[in-house]
């Protein structure tokens, strides 16, 4: 059991990262990840074990911080200007892992505006889990796994931070 | 189709001028799709993804819906996925074994996996059953390589792979024991842009700079050759095989082993990768070795819709004339540590895919181009190079990377098969 305290903070956490990332707020975005944050978003839905199978995208830091780092270039034509997007977080649970950490999970439905190109309106819609980590009093994001309903199908780009 | 409405290719594909129209309009497309897909050879799956009898992969031959499945004797067969009763699809999963037979949910009749007929319900009422059987595709298989045609009596296999094959041996002898699987999944990524442009883009070494710009500013790659260096720097080079084949030969501008791996004089081998190669040394003797060590597999393009990608393996389904899907998968190795595999997944998910660090950006480049034609026909000028291109020691086309003999290679084979 997580004490309503703990759960309104978890909540503020999950909306403030749904804010930067819908937002191209890059640097408030990787300001909320620990050192050794992790960033996945699986393709198969059986079996996703990262060792075997591919991922739509499986970042450890380091490629998170080349991720940001290109996004804030100005020329990452696929997010030239960055897509206007609003997502929509739902279903919340929280499971107290350990003294500093908690399993989160949740529902989301994104609605994306491909302003780069096509103008398409897209909306990806899916599950999120993440693990927050207490860092220093403060609550960080150690790990985010995002399971598309569609991820075994044709996407289109996915530049963005989802 | 009448002569007087027959589509002049002549006039729409010229040496190294190439009319917009030719990426939009739906006629055409129609006519590729009968032409080079239907009637011609095309890539539609990699053996090892059906290792056992009754396995299967759901794939397209143009936009037909096929079958590729192992039967009992262990062969490839490419069989229609669609019920010769009424049309209904037999296989609705991407993948799976179908234990022996196939067995429409329709109205239960049963085709064996060799596509024929075994039993109908009720088959005392049923019509010309003799005639029933799924149709098979011609198949050509090298090195695993599975491709399927249509037509009956196609050109021979080997003589439309040419040097398509050696490009194929260079990719598989990757591995110490020169085979590859693909089971690691397919990713998809949708691209609203017609299928051409995007065998243009993979093969087109001139963009580099400015597409991929954000990449080049954010981490140092073996790319950055391309990017930094002036044009008389640049040692890499684009070549064309014929058939449409093409290649853009990155290992010229390699310094260092195994960059294609992502190691460097900044950043050493791994012990993984330091056993990888001696696995190759021992598999195939020094010289031999050394040479797979630094160049890597290749980057190009066997005509029409396989793409070697390095460590991966691309292929294009065509959709719609504006819409494409490309699939892609990392290329494991047989006979290597489970580690060197991993390598080459996280290399794929870096390099190919919607939220890659490169394919994201030539992706919405095209989209741009895509929507830029529908204001009316342009040309487009391919000519770069031209002329100052010139058969190397094995005869065959090679130029400076930045030249479009690759995408002239893909066009000129695009002509031949469309006017035929």
């Amino acid at each position: 059991m997580v004490s309503d305290e703990e759960y309104r903070s978890i909540c503020n956490l999950l909306y403030k990262e749904a804010r930067f990332a819908d937002n191209a707020q890059y640097d408030d975005w990787e300001s909320l990840l620990t050192d050794d944050m992790e960033y996945w978003v699986p393709i198969n839905r059986e079996d996703p074990n990262p060792a075997t199978q591919l991922s739509l995208l499986y970042d450890n830091r380091s490629r998170v911080s080349t991720r940001i780092r290109m996004l804030k270039t100005g020329v990452r034509h696929a997010q030239v200007p960055p897509s206007p997007m609003t997502r929509l977080i739902s279903n919340i649970e929280v499971e107290s892992l350990n003294e500093s950490e908690y399993k989160v999970c949740s529902a989301f439905m994104l609605g994306e505006l491909q302003i780069q190109s096509t103008k398409d309106l897209h909306w990806w819609i899916g599950r999120t889990e993440h693990i927050f980590r207490r860092v220093d009093e403060t609550l960080r994001i150690a790990r985010k796994r995002v399971d598309l309903i569609n991820s075994q199908e044709a996407v289109p780009s996915l530049a963005f931070l989802i | 189709m009448s002569v007087q409405n027959a589509i002049d290719y002549s006039t729409i594909v010229k040496d190294g001028i190439i009319n917009s129209r030719v990426y939009k309009d739906e006629k055409i497309f129609e006519d590729e799709i009968r032409k080079i897909f239907h009637n011609g050879w095309s890539f539609v799956a990699h053996d090892s993804e059906i290792p056992n009898p009754g396995d299967y992969v759901r794939r397209s031959i143009g936009r037909e819906p096929y079958l590729v499945i192992r039967n009992r004797d262990g062969e490839v067969n490419v069989i229609s996925n669609k019920c010769t009763h009424r049309g209904t699809l037999l296989c609705q999963e991407e993948r799976g074994n179908v234990r022996g037979a196939i067995t429409c949910w329709y109205h239960g009749w049963v085709f064996g996996l060799n596509g024929d007929l075994k039993s109908v319900p009720y088959g005392a009422g049923s019509k010309d059953l003799d005639h029933k059987c799924l149709p098979k595709a011609t198949v050509g298989v090298y090195k695993g390589f599975v491709f399927a045609t249509l037509n009956p009596n196609p050109v021979d296999f080997m003589d439309y792979l040419g040097e398509g094959a050696s490009l194929i041996d260079r990719a598989v002898e990757s591995s110490p024991v020169g085979k590859i699987r693909l089971n690691a999944g397919w990713a998809k990524f949708l691209y609203k842009t017609n299928w051409k442009l995007q065998c243009e883009n993979n093969i087109d070494g001139y963009h580099v700079n400015y597409v991929h710009a954000s990449l080049a500013r954010s981490i140092e790659s073996r790319y950055n050759e391309a990017v930094l260096a002036g044009e008389d720097e640049l040692k890499t080079t684009a070549v064309d095989w014929g058939n449409g084949h093409s290649e853009l030969f990155l290992a010229a501008g390699f310094s260092s082993d195994l960059e294609w791996l992502g190691y460097s004089d900044k950043k050493p081998m791994k012990p993984f990768a330091k056993a990888y190669c001696d696995q190759l040394r021992e598999a195939y003797g020094d010289n031999r070795a050394s040479r797979i060590i630094h160049d890597g597999p290749p980057h190009a393009l066997i005509f029409p819709n396989l793409f070697l990608a390095e460590t991966n393996i691309v292929y294009y389904e065509v959709d719609q004339v504006g819409v494409t899907v490309q699939r892609h998968t990392p290329m494991l190795l047989e006979g290597v540590s489970d580690e060197m595999n991993t390598r080459i997944i996280r290399l794929c998910e870096a390099a190919l895919g919607p939220s890659s660090f490169f394919l994201p950006d030539d992706g919405v480049i095209t989209e741009r181009q895509d929507l830029a034609f529908d204001g009316g026909p342009m040309e487009i000028d391919l000519r770069r190079g031209m002329g100052r291109e010139d058969r190397n020691g094995m005869g065959v086309m090679e130029s400076h990377v930045t030249d479009e003999v690759t995408n002239r290679a893909f066009w000129s084979r695009y002509k031949e098969v469309m006017v035929a």
